[in-house]
């Protein structure tokens, strides 16, 4: 390992400072919006399949399987280079030209609506682990089926699925760096650039891994608030022990 | 664009099926190895000696905070450095997913053997097993059934992931993928193609497994 | 409708497990929902439970509160599907007394039950039913003392004779 001259203020200097703090920035902003996706577009998939009607059911178990059984880095490829080029070619000419940062919105449909697919089969589980006589005590009290999913099924099945939720979140923070392929400049592709443009890879990439494992221990911690706060008075979480 | 064309895919099937296969071989030394060390650190994880459970709690945690693609990258520069001379993109990529994918199976196997209630083991033990024995002939086998299909569905995200190897030009399906598409300029053939290898692939192995699920389920 | 495994809201507190039905159904405002849910919290006896969540009510509290809950809609018949089948032998009690005061109140209710002391004591009319078919149906004085059938003379003998 004599070879090799260790350099940490290269990380301190700018720009490369510069560098790894855009990188961080562009990694929250690709995960924030990837998550809203995820969330509005799983609910929606994870709650149509539980519902009696067989269409809606087939439609949702045909998204999550079709976006849970392709490679999210085949998926990134095919909303950044094939979409334009399938789509009418007016809209394509809009999405490769007009858009104002195309990698970016590419990377955020594909992580968001991969990320939908998992976060339905939650709400899904969740959905179904909530007694069935809980929705008969509310279709006996007057409570319509939408009135039902609104007030019992989603508020309860959102509770007990807080915890894998949180960790399909954290999973969108780790697969943000796929998009370093479409170009995308988070923080893995600058942790690169810099190793390219100074060759200290080890204290690059040492500051990427870093700044993964903040997001991570922020995350925890919000994740555990969030948890206490969503916890149903009394209840006693199975498979403990 | 012009019209979608067969022929470049048929062309150079061949290349594209040695990199599958090198893709399918790398996914198959990982399951081996990530279930091999993921079993060794989920009974590290369970010791009831405190520092080595720490340990193997550390490891789990940094693994699964960090993306795929950092240790890929990691590891691809730091083997080298530490065995003195280059080995080459596949054992590299072998020894990041091992590592990576440790910290999850580590995970499905600590589930799995915990599933099992206490008292199973108390009865082994009170017809005259030892713990060990009651461990590997009543837990093991009960908790093996439960986490099987999980352990398999962890398995298809694996072979999934070994795309990823694209970053360090392992020559993998994927690589050869975009190499072929930029060649011949053919990127929508080409994507949609492997697109539709690896749903075909993931997907069977899915169905495959709800109906081992099934089977599992007394 | 009470349910024999209660089936109350685990995430709503007992006032609010009242009130839920009445605002969303009947579009009652809350202030005036909650005023009507204690007044019913007080009637089954848990006047100082309204913000305890079900799991930590006991079982018999968490029928009381069903109960208040189901007479919250203001029902013209209430059904009991076996509501004391899955409480302890104490909680039974306390439960069955809210009941025989809604009989003694005039309200007209169904009930699945196996406890028949309760049964002899507040129904007006007995249907004795088997394997999904009613075999009997009579007056609780003639059908604990003389009945009818066959298979009712079997139960009641297996039940009563000691």
């Amino acid at each position: 390992m004599s070879s090799y001259n260790w350099n940490w203020a290269v990380l301190v200097s700018q720009p490369y400072l510069g560098w790894l703090l855009d990188g961080l920035a562009t990694t929250v902003m690709l995960a924030l919006s990837a998550w809203m996706i995820a969330l509005v577009v799983g609910t929606l998939i994870g709650l149509a399949r539980t519902l009696p009607n067989p269409i809606l059911r087939g439609l949702a178990t045909a998204y999550v399987d079709l976006f849970r059984n392709i490679p999210v880095l085949v998926q990134m490829f095919l909303w950044f280079f094939v979409l334009p080029e399938v789509v009418p070619p007016e809209m394509g000419h809009w999405l490769k030209r007009d858009l104002p940062y195309p990698e970016f919105f590419s990377a955020v449909m594909c992580l968001g609506l991969y990320a939908a697919s998992r976060v339905a089969e939650q709400v899904r589980s969740g959905i179904t682990s909530v007694p069935p006589g809980l929705s008969a005590a509310a279709r006996a009290s007057g409570l319509s089926v939408a009135q039902t999913y609104r007030y019992i099924l989603l508020p309860l099945g959102f509770r007990i699925i807080v915890p894998p939720l949180t960790s399909e979140f954290l999973g969108i923070f780790k697969n943000t760096s796929i998009a370093l392929t479409i170009g995308v400049m988070e923080i893995t592709a600058e942790s690169r650039q810099i190793e390219s443009y100074t060759f200290q890879g080890y204290e690059a990439f040492a500051a990427a891994t870093a700044l993964y494992l903040s997001i991570s221990l922020v995350l925890l911690f919000l994740t555990r608030r969030l948890e206490a706060r969503a916890r149903i008075p009394g209840w006693i979480s199975r498979g403990n022990g | 664009m012009g019209p979608l064309d067969a022929n470049v895919i048929l062309r150079n099937l061949p290349y594209l099926w040695e990199g599958l296969q090198l893709s399918l071989l790398l996914a198959a030394l990982a399951i081996t190895g990530g279930i091999l060390f993921g079993a060794i650190m989920s009974v590290l994880r369970m010791s009831s000696i405190r520092p080595v459970a720490w340990l193997a709690v550390g490891y789990v945690n940094f693994f699964r905070s960090v993306p795929l693609i950092l240790v890929i990258f990691w590891i691809y520069f730091l083997v080298p450095l530490l065995l003195g001379r280059a080995t080459g993109p596949f054992l590299s990529a072998w020894i990041a997913f091992t590592l990576f994918e440790t910290a999850y199976y580590c995970e499905i196997i600590r589930a799995g053997v915990q599933s099992i209630p206490k008292g199973q083991i108390s009865a082994g033990v009170a017809s005259g097993m030892s713990r060990l024995q009651a461990m590997r002939h009543i837990v093991m086998p009960q908790a093996f059934r439960n986490m099987m299909p999980i352990l398999l569905t962890q398995s298809i995200i694996l072979f999934q992931d070994t795309s990823l190897v694209y970053v360090v030009t392992l020559r993998d399906f994927m690589t050869s993928v975009v190499t072929v598409a930029n060649q011949d300029l053919r990127l929508v053939e080409l994507y949609l193609f492997a697109a539709v290898v690896y749903f075909v692939i993931c997907f069977t192995g899915s169905r495959f497994i709800n109906r081992l699920g099934g089977s599992f389920r007394r | 409708m009470v349910f024999q495994n209660f089936e109350l809201y685990p995430h709503l507190s007992a006032l609010d497990n009242i009130c839920l039905a009445p605002m969303v159904v009947l579009k009652r405002r809350r202030a005036e929902a909650e005023t009507r849910a204690r007044a019913l919290l007080a009637r089954v006896g848990l006047t100082d439970h309204a913000s305890k969540y079900p799991l930590q009510l006991s079982g018999g509290q968490q029928q009381r509160v069903a109960i208040a809950r189901a007479l919250a809609m203001d029902p013209v018949v209430m059904l009991f599907d076996e509501p004391t089948s899955a409480l302890d032998p104490e909680m039974i009690k306390e439960v069955l007394d809210v009941m025989s005061d809604l009989a003694r109140d005039g309200m007209t209710m169904i009930v699945v039950t196996h406890e028949m002391g309760f049964a002899r004591r507040v129904a007006n009319r007995i249907i004795f039913m088997d394997a999904g078919e009613i075999v009997e149906t009579r007056p609780p004085e003639t059908f604990f003392t003389a009945p009818e059938s066959e298979r009712a003379r079997v139960f009641l003998s297996k039940i009563l004779g000691h």
